[in-house]
């Protein structure tokens, strides 16, 4: 096959002169287009953001996962912060704090592997003037031995970044319209705001059905536990902090079919992870590892739970004064 | 880098052709700014595979240039030798050990080699050229515009399949010469349109239809409306996909003032299956003609020998498109329609244009269904679901996206078609175009995805 070599040498259908003028509408269109677009997220604050001196009311009608923690972890009205994954959703910030003194602010979210949690914690200390008490749910993501702790590929980071034109690149997209029409029409009052207080009731938003399936535990066969990377993670986020705030991890509880059998492989490296957790709280001071993974007659009744790494509303208010009770602990 | 991700469009493509453009009256820097991007863009992926790349094309004109030197011909077969032994390594060997063991019925151990990107493309240019010196076909370039023929960013990861006659003597040519405001008008519109299909049709169609309905076929038989929706909708997605990548590489070549091969020409609009290998994947189909099919005999030595060489090169056909048993299984099945279409064809009989266009789109489609299968077990379920012999219930989805597929697919024509026959110096289409690119990168950002199904814990 041969090309056709006479565009190549130059020779064209149209004035020279009016193909560039052509081009450089293209061009314009594209970057003006582009800068409108920019100069709307700066006005506008769909993910309400705060980065950017606006009109807008602080304040979101958002509750999406990987976007709700923007606005939430910078409500002014909050010292301290519950963190962790979906199973960790459900615990009611109001109760805990009612019950400790703090003013707890659920940043627990679905889907959060450990560097999205350590995310949250970053973003609510750097719009805070201090972390005054943190909760870390504890569960099988921290077990994970992959050292270099990969997150959520599609995880809006961008959002919660430090560098504001990390910010402005992660909003150019479609989706960041609806986010403006959401924080418009809430400006407006005719959209109702989300409560940062509560939580978002996981329970009745989803259709949960029982699996047939059984966790995984994340660790290697046969690897010893002896530091677990999400703590080597924790730890340098910690050093961040202006003080060191008591610290509270707990791992979830699992529905009893769920747990492994103690001399089971997996049930061993569950038990070195614990281990694990339990001895970074014990060498830090103001800190406890509350084990909630364990057998025990509430693990087995299957109202407890949503499915089997889940726990229910009925359980998790149990589980919110046995947090209570170990903040007040270590505060 | 995806050419329609955000950081191509918007930081890397501007910066190399303001870049090139700034260093144009000296072809050895156009050259050296052509291979940095190249270099650059390629690293993106996986900078472990360079030294591969490089080491090939080095290796290549090495082995020219002792020829040249020599006389020898082993010189330019231990080249061809290379290379394809490069192509088994890296994307075949695993391939072969299953095979052999599923032969043997022993445990063989794997390589689990990544794939080095666009190693089947730049591989077979290589080969093309080596080759092309045993006939006497190729000089020995400098090794600077050899490189960049087969480096160059906007063919290097998936074609067209440029032959070293048709792109080596442009890179003499200063970008700046007349006609350079068409070429880039050209650019532009072939890179928006391609951006428009990739984006706003062929990945909605992957995402909607034959990604999940694909999946489920591997766990159980679709019904007969889901098999032909799922069909349907891939022979859409990998035409529109394909072809939108080659009209961006077009239109990204033609912004540095070069001209890369029409890939496809409306293929779905052949009446015939000969015609539709004339429209499909032309680079790759006239490189196995030439390549592969004439030294194999081609249709001047017999009955016999024309359909052990049409079978045979389509079977590797296949196999370039993937390291799969289905993958040669359609290029068979595509072999023995074409030695069918030829043998029809002798009796000068025509079919009717329409039926002879419905024959061969049912013939494709079948085809389309092994190549797409997890498995040919799939492949053969998904096949009795579209006949219809276990019922003809179902739904039939997403029936507008599947329409804008067919419209798209059949109204635009190819980039060639397009640069010499759709840009004009309006300042109205220049504005539509440029919103149509703002929507594409609009689209494409993952910032904050609105449904983000995000529960897996």
């Amino acid at each position: 096959m041969r090309i056709d070599t006479s565009m190549v040498r130059g020779e064209s259908g149209g004035s020279e002169v009016a193909l560039k003028r052509t081009a450089l509408a293209w061009l314009a269109t594209v970057f003006a287009a582009l800068g409108a677009f920019l100069l709307m997220v700066i006005v506008v604050d769909p993910y309400d953001s705060g980065r950017f001196p606006t009109f807008m009311p602080s304040g979101s009608a958002d509750e999406r996962p990987p976007t709700i923690n923007v606005s939430r972890g910078r409500d002014p009205r909050f010292n301290a912060v519950l963190l962790g994954s979906s199973r960790a959703v459900l615990a009611d910030p109001r109760r805990i704090s009612a019950l400790t003194g703090y003013r707890f602010v659920q940043l627990a979210s679905e889907g959060a592997l450990v560097p999205e949690q350590m995310t949250f914690l970053h973003w609510f200390a750097r719009n805070h003037a201090s972390v005054d008490a943190i909760v870390v749910a504890t569960d099988m993501i921290w077990c994970d031995l992959n050292p270099e702790l990969p997150g959520e590929r599609d995880f809006p980071y961008g959002l919660y970044a430090d560098n504001n034109f990390e910010y402005l690149r992660t909003t150019l997209s479609g989706a960041t319209f609806d986010f403006a029409k959401e924080r418009m029409l809430y400006a407006l009052g005719r959209m109702p705001g989300v409560d940062h207080a509560r939580f978002v009731d996981i329970e009745t938003k989803y259709g949960w059905r029982w699996p047939d399936w059984v966790p995984n535990w994340y660790a290697p066969k046969g690897a010893a536990v002896t530091t677990l990377p999400a703590l080597t993670r924790f730890d340098a986020d910690l050093k961040e902090l202006p003080t060191q705030p008591p610290i509270v991890l707990w791992m979830p509880p699992y529905f009893h079919d769920a747990l492994p059998s103690a001399d089971s492989p997996d049930g061993l490296r569950l038990a070195e992870c614990k281990a694990a957790l339990r001895r970074w709280a014990d060498a830090r001071p103001h800190t406890r590892f509350l084990d909630l993974a364990v057998d025990t007659p509430e693990a087995a009744d299957r109202r407890n739970f949503l499915e089997p790494i889940h726990v229910s509303n009925r359980f998790m208010r149990v589980i919110e004064v046995q947090i209570a009770a170990a903040v007040n602990q270590v505060k | 880098m995806l050419f329609q991700s955000q950081g191509f469009v918007l930081v890397f493509l501007p910066i190399a052709v303001a870049a090139y453009y700034a260093v144009a009256g000296s072809e050895r820097m156009r050259h050296v700014v052509l291979i940095a991007a190249s270099l650059f863009f390629y690293g993106w992926w996986d900078a472990r595979f360079i030294p591969l790349l490089v080491g090939q094309i080095a290796a290549s004109w090495l082995a020219a240039y002792a020829h040249k030197r020599t006389g020898r011909v082993a010189f330019l077969y231990a080249g061809v030798a290379l290379n394809l032994a490069s192509l088994a390594t890296f994307k075949y060997l695993d391939f072969l050990l299953a095979s052999v063991q599923a032969v043997i019925g022993v445990a063989l151990p794997r390589a689990n080699i990544i794939l080095p990107i666009g190693i089947s493309f730049f591989s077979f240019q290589l080969i093309s050229y080596l080759i092309d010196r045993l006939r006497g076909d190729a000089p020995v370039y400098p090794l600077r515009p050899f490189a960049l023929f087969v480096l160059l960013f906007p063919h290097l990861i998936a074609g067209p399949i440029v032959r070293h006659n048709e792109l080596v003597p442009q890179f003499a040519l200063d970008p700046r010469r007349p006609g350079r405001w068409f070429r880039i008008c050209a650019g532009l519109t072939l890179f928006t349109i391609g951006l428009a299909k990739k984006v706003l049709v062929a990945d909605d169609l992957a995402t909607h239809l034959v990604t999940p309905l694909f999946e489920e076929a591997s766990h159980q038989a679709l019904s007969f409306a889901q098999a032909w929706n799922a069909t349907i909708a891939f022979a859409l997605q990998i035409f529109l996909d394909f072809s939108a990548y080659t009209e961006m590489a077009i239109g990204i070549a033609l912004l540095f003032g070069l001209l890369l091969p029409d890939n496809f020409r409306r293929p779905y609009l052949a009446t015939d299956l000969r015609d539709f290998w004339r429209r499909w994947h032309i680079t790759l189909s006239t490189f196995i003609r030439d390549y592969l099919y004439i030294p194999l005999g081609g249709s001047r030595h017999g009955d016999a020998r024309y359909i052990a060489a049409t079978l045979g090169s389509m079977a590797i056909c296949g196999l370039w498109h993937g390291a799969g048993w289905t993958y040669v299984i359609w290029g068979v099945w595509h072999g023995f329609g074409l030695v069918v279409c030829r043998f029809w064809q002798r009796l000068e009989r025509p079919l009717p244009s329409v039926l002879g266009w419905l024959l061969t789109m049912l013939f494709v489609l079948v085809g389309w269904v092994v190549f797409r299968a997890a498995s040919f077990t799939t492949s053969v379920a998904l096949l009795r679901s579209m006949t219809g012999v276990d019922g003809f219930g179902g739904r039939f989805e997403h029936v507008g996206l599947i329409a804008a597929g067919i419209l798209v697919s059949v109204l635009i024509p190819s980039a060639h078609e397009i640069k010499d026959g759709w840009v004009r110096p309006t300042r109205l289409g220049a504005i539509a175009l440029g919103l149509l690119a703002v929507w594409c990168i609009l689209k494409v950002g993952k910032g904050a995805p609105l449904n983000f199904v995000y529960f897996q814990f």
